[in-house]
């Protein structure tokens, strides 16, 4: 296995020199190896967003390294980490983060709009990818009129759609009853069958203790704490 | 007014690039204040997301300014019919005071505009973004031209009356007339082409070094060389060119070309002219950015298609401008 994504004492502060200061993420070092499923849990407030959003390159790390398939993208701009994410990562956000007023299908499409795919093509793979997740049918209906197990699969197939080699979920459960979250590891669990690297931060112990999970890692305070089983 | 579409186009296009660019310049003031790469707050990140955004929109309303000199110049065709006297674009720019300086601005701008694109592309094609603050800089210095711009235009447009009685090309780029561009026209035709040949040979001699070799010097010599030739070239076409385009010894308006009944054979030349001598530009004026760093293998990377797109542009402008003499029956020498 190689070695996909490496963070090097990443350390976090939000309101740096104020009185407000947070350490969200202390000295963090971590590396994900391809085909691997990293869980990170903590209580609420332990960091596991910020860490998150660190190694998905949504947030600049204060001090620290981070390496994505051997390129160091610390610091590099916005723009190019917008490319990287594009192109290599799927994010699974804990509230959704769909744009309700659009359709179902109008909502995979949009990490499409910058690649120069054509129309037909985009569509195609919408379709495909709505139909693995067995929500086509509702491919025109808008996302404000779906359930909330629903909207979770429109996000997934959102977040598949540029077929990332790593998908990164916060708290993926969080909103989903257990029939849902059962749903939910099933489909996790395709995708690490399909050769997709996962991130998923979670405090809910059925994911934390599903058997897809390859490495817990616990995270207190914003440090990492000794890993579990 | 006239309510001519080109007009309300242009107005309208000047006023929208004027907003933006405006817009842009405040977020210049910020950049230059307090950009930080090094930082990892939330503000420079929101700096770094806007300057993509603003670069992106600078990017097409500089791309609508570098076209609407051609709007402008087709606009002033187009009308030119109202106005008693006038039989092309010289009339429309002469019914008032004001067409020409609007013109001269409008070219200064397309130049300008076209730099501040190529350093936006090269800033946002390098990981460090070394330009940032050289782009705004230079934004900060557009944007009051690009006002004037659009103030010039507003007035110029505003004053044209249908019974203004003008004056056209005849007056102004005749051997009778008094002023630089009947100077021009009176330059003697065979000096002024071995000269604009000798200046074109020697361009395309340059260009072809520059691609063989990387000093530094061919291309300085090469900037100065391409910004000569655009002059040149300009002066070549009011002195030669457009008479064996007209096939009329006496007829040098540089703008009857660009009129139907002579194929709108001016813009394909202009263009020529201009996108030439601005890519064969480029390499020289990359000179000065190779010290920042991460620059200078880009530059290397991206200064052939530069080079050759000189080629081509300065090539189709000779070749342009020689088809009439050399297929043609006219000869001007014999007059």
């Amino acid at each position: 296995m190689t070695t996909l994504l490496r963070a090097e004492n990443l350390v976090k502060i939000y309101h740096q020199h104020q009185p407000d200061e947070v350490r969200a993420v202390r000295d963090v070092s971590v590396a994900v190896q391809s085909g691997e499923v990293l869980v990170l849990r903590g209580p609420s407030g332990s960091g596991k967003t910020s860490l998150l959003s660190l190694l998905g390159c949504m947030a600049r790390p204060t001090s620290g390294r981070l390496f994505f398939a051997d390129q160091d993208v610390t610091r590099l701009p916005e723009h190019f980490l917008a490319g990287i994410r594009q192109q290599s990562f799927g994010f699974i956000f804990q509230q959704f983060n769909l744009v309700r007023e659009l359709s179902v299908i109008d909502n995979v499409l949009l990490p499409l709009y910058p690649t120069r795919l054509g129309f037909a093509e985009m569509k195609r793979r919408a379709t495909e990818i709505l139909a693995q997740l067995h929500i086509d049918q509702r491919r025109n209906f808008k996302v404000a009129q779906l359930s909330g197990g629903e909207q979770q699969r429109v996000a997934i197939a959102r977040a598949l759609i540029n077929h990332p080699p790593l998908i990164i979920a916060d708290e993926p459960t969080a909103h989903l009853d257990s029939q849902l979250a059962a749903q939910l590891m099933e489909i996790l669990t395709e995708l690490h069958q399909a050769g997709k690297t996962l991130i998923i931060a979670s405090h809910d112990p059925f994911v934390c203790d599903h058997p897809l999970i390859s490495r817990r890692l616990n995270l207190h305070d914003g440090r990492l704490q000794e890993p579990g089983a | 007014m006239i309510l001519h579409a080109g007009i309300i186009a242009l107005l309208l296009g000047a006023l929208l690039v004027g907003l933006v660019s405006l817009a842009a310049s405040l977020l210049g003031l910020r950049i230059l204040l307090r950009w930080n790469p090094q930082s990892s707050s939330q503000g420079q990140l929101q700096l770094e997301r806007q300057t993509w955004l603003v670069g992106s929109l600078m990017n097409l309303v500089l791309g609508f300014q570098i076209f609407s000199l051609a709007l402008f110049v087709y606009t002033l065709e187009d009308i030119h019919s109202l106005f008693v006297g006038a039989m092309c674009a010289t009339g429309s720019l002469n019914a008032n005071q004001i067409g020409w300086l609007a013109l001269l601005i409008k070219l200064l701008l397309m130049f300008g505009a076209a730099l501040w694109v190529w350093l936006n592309r090269l800033d946002l094609a390098t990981p460090t973004t070394p330009l940032v603050k050289i782009k705004y800089r230079f934004l900060l210095l557009l944007t009051p031209l690009l006002w004037l711009d659009f103030y010039l235009q507003a007035s110029y447009f505003s004053g044209l009356e249908p019974q203004i009685i003008t004056s056209c090309c005849g007056s102004l780029f005749g051997l009778g007339a008094s002023g630089v561009a009947s100077e021009l026209a009176a330059l003697p035709a065979a000096p002024t082409m071995v000269w604009f040949y000798a200046h074109a040979g020697l361009l395309l001699l340059l260009l072809g070094l520059c691609l063989w070799s990387m000093r530094a010097f061919l291309r300085l010599l090469l900037l100065i060389a391409s910004a000569g030739f655009i002059l040149v070239g300009l002066v070549a076409v009011v002195a030669f060119i457009s008479p064996y385009i007209y096939a009329m010894p006496n007829h040098h308006c540089p703008f009857d070309m660009l009129q139907g009944h002579y194929g709108y054979i001016g813009y394909p030349l202009y263009l020529s002219l201009f996108g030439g001598g601005l890519f064969a530009m480029l390499p020289g004026l990359g000179i000065g950015l190779r010290r920042y760093p991460g620059l200078q293998p880009l530059l290397e990377k991206r200064e052939r298609l530069w080079l050759w797109l000189g080629v081509i542009g300065v090539g189709a402008f000779v070749v342009i401008a020689s088809w009439p003499m050399v297929f043609g029956r006219f000869i001007l020498l014999g007059y």
